[in-house]
């Protein structure tokens, strides 16, 4: 039996499947359909991909859900393509003749996949062979080309493509590397010609097309920078630009050395925000994703039922609030309003965590929200754990329909997973580019020392957060010392061990950046992955040395008061 | 008659024990002495380097030093170019490749048949490989310059990777390309503790990948089982990384000439161990490859 969570590549789902699986998010829907360029960001796995795919048009013409098919025609353009990774490029001294290069790449891919969308939705435009004629004609004109005429419309121009593709290629190898400039496609000569042309099919008359360029901080900087070029252009009545990325800071610089703006040129939307949110939403997301693939997977059970919490860590977590209720009573004689709750909404978890015996097992991480916790609020962290339960459960049942995964075999992942995670964590300077052993030891010092520090912070009794996980750095002394956290920061988050998202000071305004730990690396240390909807401060001094000397990051209980005057930025 | 010896500066012991063989063994007129200048200060470079050019003093041999950045692959490109366009035809080269980077062995056999059909080689084994790591610190993968491939927009990815004793060489191609399909090309026989060092067989079973053996050190067969694996794989694009002995590489170019479509990925290491390997094995592997 096929495992429910499996998370492939969005890429690789048949449309069907990728429509029973997906779960729309209103909030995306309004800037998607736009006609307007928009900047989407995300960390991997955050679903930047079944996003693009979602609004891309082979999906929404195949949505039974879908009234106005037609309206905008979403292209979804992969940038992770092989043929991205050629540098021949670069033997040209002269930088406009990279860009002739690489522009023409750009737009034999952009063509491909046009042709792509409506060659894998046959039947959804209705062409009559006078209106492909009369459009192979024009583009013969245009593109001083013949097309083959013996196949259908979208198939003779993909094969003209192809062939371009084939020969360019082989003049970039061999020696008539000059000839290449002479004859390229770019942009303008090119794609917005091909798209006016396909507004002669009656059923495109009216259509916007939207250019989904999908990951693409896989693209080299000239590639980046040609894109943003096309998206400064302002018209875009008849084309706009969906941009994807996971890259933590993005360039906005074009081939022209201008900068396209946030706001005049494209509006930013950053998957990850709701993430973190007050009120979890992501919580909300989550269930709908597990439930949808149980529906999906006819197991006919709830989500707790499918991953029911493990009864002595339920217990426990009883007794911690229990404790606390006593504590708060002597704490409060005389309690006013939600003194006693928030007393035991704050220390209950924590009195469970911090007085467990050392020499006991590690705690029964079990249940959906245990899974959810552990996830950091990225789809795939959630999916992935997910997806080797289910597979231990069916091999420990000899494949028996699984209907529910014990808390043992939960545990037994996410503790499995998180050994896993602190092993990357370990070999980091082999897992990212440019991260030399030395960097990747700072890194090390510092995640080992990060959970030290919260452990003491989970058996302080006086610190009114004893659970906070997520941190803010402060007192930076100099650009020296801002340089050297920033390396050690930027590298954390481009493996993923760490998020970021901007906080505000309430008094001040002022924008500062909240940095959140994967918590798939808190089950293995035996603290909670619960968290706490707040953080800490660790100055810039005491985060060095923790890297740098590998010293305990001290406790600064005063400042914690201070700083938690902070509110997220949506 | 060897004219020219083309080789690469290095710091095992390898290095000047098998220059020390190959001028016993030909009659040299010239050594083209390529030198990493990025690498330089490593141990036993600069003694290496100074022994080879006194030797050389003595026997009357001719050095031309060529001077490389292994961090600036352009240049390099470019600098070898500029070099070869000075080079006459038909000259015999006796390439070295004990030393070289797979990535340049490659570059050196473009340039080298746009002089001559053939190239003669030569390579010698070390005694023993450390224990412990042998290159860490990678750069993303990159394709080697002319040698990119013809890929078709529709065709999915096939990774070749002829493996070696870097795991996680091996795990950023991975990472770097994602393909659809992975080829493991694994060294028959358990020399250098082969079986237990190539750990990645035992991993790889979690891709999609299908594992290949052959002997790398046999240029011919290799070049065989590469040739028919490109056939099968026929309906993919493929890029090859070869990770293994430096004879691999070889093979690889052979297949090169068969199918212009494959392509040549590298994967740059920042740091590579000073007790890379110890000694030489005197039984050394030599031919001639036609080009």
């Amino acid at each position: 039996m096929e495992n429910p969570f499996v998370f492939d590549r969005p890429n690789n789902i048949n449309i069907s499947e990728f429509i029973q699986f997906y779960i729309k998010e209103n909030i995306y829907t309004r800037f998607l359909e736009s006609t307007r360029n928009i900047l989407l960001i995300g960390v991997r796995g955050s679903g930047k991909t079944s996003t693009l795919r979602y609004y891309s048009f082979p999906v929404q013409f195949a949505n039974s859900e879908v009234e106005d098919k037609y309206s905008v025609i979403g292209i979804h353009i992969p940038s992770k393509h092989a043929i991205f990774g050629k540098r021949e490029y670069l033997l040209y001294e002269n930088q406009n003749k990279q860009s002739v290069v690489i522009e023409h790449f750009l737009c034999i891919n952009i063509i491909s996949c046009i042709c792509e969308t409506f060659i894998s939705t046959p039947g959804s435009l209705d062409l009559t062979s006078d209106i492909e004629k009369k459009i192979l004609k024009n583009l013969s004109f245009i593109l001083e080309s013949d097309f083959p005429t013996e196949n259908s419309l979208f198939e003779s121009i993909k094969l003209f493509v192809n062939k371009e593709a084939n020969s360019s290629q082989r003049k970039l190898n061999n020696d008539d590397f000059e000839s290449f400039i002479d004859f390229s496609f770019s942009f303008n000569n090119t794609i917005i010609p091909f798209l006016e042309q396909l507004k002669n099919i009656p059923n495109l008359e009216n259509s916007h097309f939207s250019l989904f360029f999908d990951d693409i901080q896989d693209l080299g900087k000239i590639h980046q920078e040609i894109i943003n070029s096309w998206i400064s252009y302002r018209d875009n009545k008849l084309f706009s630009f969906k941009i994807a990325t996971a890259d933590i800071k993005p360039s906005f610089i074009t081939s022209t050395g201008g900068v396209i703006l946030e706001g005049h040129d494209f509006v930013k939307i950053d998957l990850t925000k709701r993430l973190y949110n007050k009120e979890s939403e992501f919580s909300k997301f989550a269930r709908d994703v597990i439930a949808k693939r149980l529906m999906i997977a006819k197991i006919d059970v709830s989500v707790e039922e499918f991953l029911p919490e493990s009864e002595s860590f339920r217990k426990g977590l009883d007794d911690g609030k229990l404790k606390a209720r006593k504590l708060a009573a002597i704490k409060y004689p005389d309690p006013k309003g939600t003194q006693i709750n928030d007393y035991v909404a704050k220390y209950g978890r924590a009195i469970y965590f911090r007085e467990r015996n050392p020499k006991a097992n590690l705690p029964i991480y079990s249940g959906f929200e245990t899974l959810v916790d552990i996830s950091t609020g990225v789809i795939r962290n959630l999916l992935t754990p997910a997806f080797f339960m289910y597979e231990k459960q069916l091999s420990n049942t000899n494949g028996i329909f699984v209907r529910e995964i014990p808390s043992d075999v939960q545990k037994e992942i996410i503790l499995n997973r998180s050994e896993t995670f602190w092993e990357k964590i370990k070999d980091i300077d082999s897992e990212i580019e440019n991260c030399p052993e030395e960097l990747g030891k700072k890194i090390n010092n510092f995640f080992n020392q990060l959970m030290i520090y919260l452990k003491k912070r989970l058996k302080n009794e006086t610190i009114s957060e004893p659970r906070a996980l997520n941190f803010i750095i402060s007192q930076i002394a100099n650009e020296e010392e801002q340089i050297q956290i920033d390396e050690i920061i930027n590298t954390s988050l481009k493996s993923t061990l760490l998020y970021k998202r901007m906080v505000g000071h309430k008094a001040t305004g002022v924008k500062l950046p909240l940095y959140v730990p994967n918590r798939m690396m808190l089950p293995l240390h035996g603290l909670d992955s619960h968290g706490q909807y707040s953080h800490f401060p660790i100055t810039g001094r005491a985060f060095l040395e923790a890297a740098l000397q590998n010293k305990e990051i001290p406790f600064f209980a005063d400042e914690d008061e201070a700083t938690n005057q902070l509110e997220l930025i949506f | 008659m060897i004219e020219t010896v083309i080789t690469v500066l290095g710091w095992e012991d390898r290095f000047p024990l098998g220059m020390e063989i190959i001028l016993s063994k030909y009659k040299v007129k010239r050594i083209v002495l390529i030198s990493f200048i990025d690498y330089c200060s490593m141990d036993k470079m600069e003694d290496n380097k100074k022994n080879l050019l006194e030797n050389c003093a003595m026997e009357k041999i001719e050095v031309v030093e060529v001077n490389l950045e292994y961090s600036n692959s352009i240049n390099n490109w470019k600098c070898l170019d500029q070099f070869f366009e000075k080079e006459t035809e038909n000259i015999e080269y006796l390439l070295n490749i004990t030393t070289i980077p797979r990535e340049t062995i490659w570059a050196l056999l473009f340039f080298l048949r746009q002089k001559n059909s053939h190239i003669n080689y030569i390579y010698f084994k070390p005694e023993t490989y450390c224990d412990g790591w042998l290159t860490k610190n990678y750069k993303n993968p990159r394709l080697l310059f002319k040698h990119s491939g013809v890929f078709e927009l529709d065709k999915k990815l096939a990774l070749f990777i002829i493996t070696g004793f870097d795991d996680s060489r091996l795990d950023s191609l991975i990472e770097y390309y994602e393909p659809s399909k992975i080829v493991v090309f694994s060294q028959r026989g358990n020399q250098f503790h082969n079986m237990d060092r190539n750990k990645y067989i035992k991993k790889s079973n979690s891709f999609e990948s299908e594992i290949v053996e052959f002997d790398s050190y046999d240029v011919e067969e290799a070049t065989k089982i590469l040739n028919d694996t490109i056939i099968k794989y026929g309906d993919s694009n493929i890029i090859i990384s070869s990770q293994g002995p430096k004879l691999s590489s070889l093979s690889t170019y052979k297949n090169h000439l068969l199918h212009d479509s494959i392509a040549f990925a590298y994967v740059p290491a920042q740091d590579f161990n000073l007790e890379y390997s110890k000694g030489i094995n005197p039984d050394y592997i030599d031919g001639k490859l036609e080009i």
